[in-house]
C-alpha cells in the first residue's frame, strides 16, 4: 500500500445524492459493473474491452473520476442485474445507437476500495441513486499533493480489470 | 529488409537493453511473414473501427484523430519480432495499446504524438517518462519495453 493517502476514503462512505434512506456501502457489499460493446464482433480480438475512464467532470464534483456501478444489495439477484444491461442496451437501440450489452462484471465494494495505483491513486464506492437505488459510483480519490496523468490512469484500469476479473456473461437473444 | 538506424536521435545505452541492433537483431523474416502481415492489418482495422466501439461503451469524447493516426503509424513501425497490443480508448479521446502477456503487461497511452508507457500497471507499475512520436520511428526507450512476440 503507499505511503500518501487518499482523500476521504472510509469503508463505509455517506452515500451521495438522494441516498439517506439506504446505508453506506459497506466493504462487504456486493458490485456490479455493466460491460457494454459494439454490436458487431469483427476485430474483437484486438479490442480492449471495457475499458474503466473514470472521466473527469470539472462542473460536478460529485461526479468527477466517477464510474457507475450496479449495488447487489439492491440487485441480489444476476438476472436482475443483466435485466439493467439489456434495459440500457434497448434505449440505445431504441436511439440507434449501437450498442450491445455483454454481462457484468462481479467485485465487492471492500476489493476495489483496497486497491492503490503506484503513486497512491485510490478508490471509494458510493451510492448515487439518480437512476434507481441500484445506483453507485465507483471514485477515483486522487492522492494528496500527486498529480493524475495518463501514467495514472493506465493504472487505474489495470486496477480495475484486477478488481473485476472475471465477466457473467449474458445473451438474451434480444440481438 | 533494410532497418535504418541511423535515424535515432536517443541516448541509447547498450547496458539498458536499449541498444538498437538487440532490439532488432532477432528478427526472423523467413517465417510467419504472411500471417503477421493479415494480423497488423486486422489491428489496423480494429484502430480504425475504434470510434465507434468507443461510442458504442459510452465513451462521451469523440477520439482524437492524431493519436488514431499515431496509434496506426505506431504498428506499421511495429518490428516483427514484436508482439501486437489489443487497442482501447481513453477518456480524453485518446488511444492505448496494451500488451498481456503471461510474463507482465505492458500499456501505451498515444495521446496526439506524446507517448506514455506504464509497465505492470496496477500498484506497483514503472511510468516511463514522456516521450515524443515521431512517426518515423518507434524511441528505443519505449520500444525496449514491448514484449517480443
Amino acid at each position: 500500500m503507499a505511503a500518501t493517502s487518499p482523500q476521504a476514503s472510509s469503508s463505509t462512505s455517506p452515500g451521495a445524492s438522494g441516498a439517506s434512506a439506504l446505508p453506506p456501502v459497506g466493504d462487504a457489499d456486493g458490485v456490479a459493473r455493466l460491460s457494454f460493446a459494439k454490436r458487431s464482433s469483427e476485430d474483437d480480438d484486438y479490442l480492449e474491452i471495457p475499458p474503466w475512464e473514470f472521466p473527469s467532470n470539472d462542473a460536478d464534483p460529485e461526479v468527477d473520476r466517477t464510474e457507475s456501478a450496479v449495488c447487489r444489495n439492491v440487485k441480489p439477484s444476476v438476472d436482475e442485474v443483466h435485466q439493467l444491461g439489456c434495459q440500457i442496451e434497448a434505449a440505445a437501440r431504441a436511439a440507434n445507437r449501437d450498442r450491445r450489452y455483454l454481462g457484468c462484471l462481479e467485485s465487492t465494494a471492500g476489493t476495489i476500495r483496497s486497491k492503490k495505483t503506484t503513486k497512491g491513486h485510490g478508490f471509494d464506492v458510493r451510492r448515487y441513486t439518480k437512476e434507481g437505488d441500484w445506483h453507485l459510483h465507483i471514485k477515483v480519490l486522487i492522492a494528496h499533493g500527486m498529480a493524475y496523468g495518463k501514467h495514472d490512469k493506465s493504472d487505474v484500469r489495470a486496477l480495475m480489470r484486477e478488481a473485476f476479473p472475471t465477466l457473467i456473461s449474458h445473451s438474451c437473444g434480444a440481438a | 529488409m533494410m532497418l535504418n538506424l541511423a535515424y535515432y536521435d536517443e541516448d541509447v545505452r547498450p547496458s539498458s537493453g536499449a541498444d538498437p541492433v538487440c532490439l532488432y537483431s532477432d528478427i526472423d523474416i523467413s517465417s510467419g511473414a504472411t500471417a503477421r502481415a493479415v494480423a497488423t492489418e486486422r489491428l489496423g482495422l480494429a484502430i480504425q473501427r475504434l470510434p465507434s466501439h468507443a461510442e458504442a461503451q459510452g465513451l462521451k469524447r469523440e477520439l482524437s484523430q492524431l493519436s488514431l493516426a499515431a496509434a496506426r503509424a505506431f504498428i506499421g513501425l511495429l518490428p516483427t519480432n514484436r508482439a501486437l497490443p489489443r487497442v482501447g480508448a481513453d477518456e480524453d479521446g485518446d488511444v492505448f495499446l496494451v500488451w498481456d502477456t503471461p510474463t507482465g503487461v505492458c500499456e501505451l497511452t498515444l495521446a496526439g504524438m506524446t507517448l506514455y508507457m506504464v509497465i505492470n500497471p496496477g500498484s506497483r507499475s514503472t511510468h516511463i517518462p514522456q516521450t515524443t512520436f515521431d512517426g518515423g520511428h518507434i524511441p528505443p526507450s519505449i520500444l525496449q519495453h514491448i514484449p517480443r512476440g
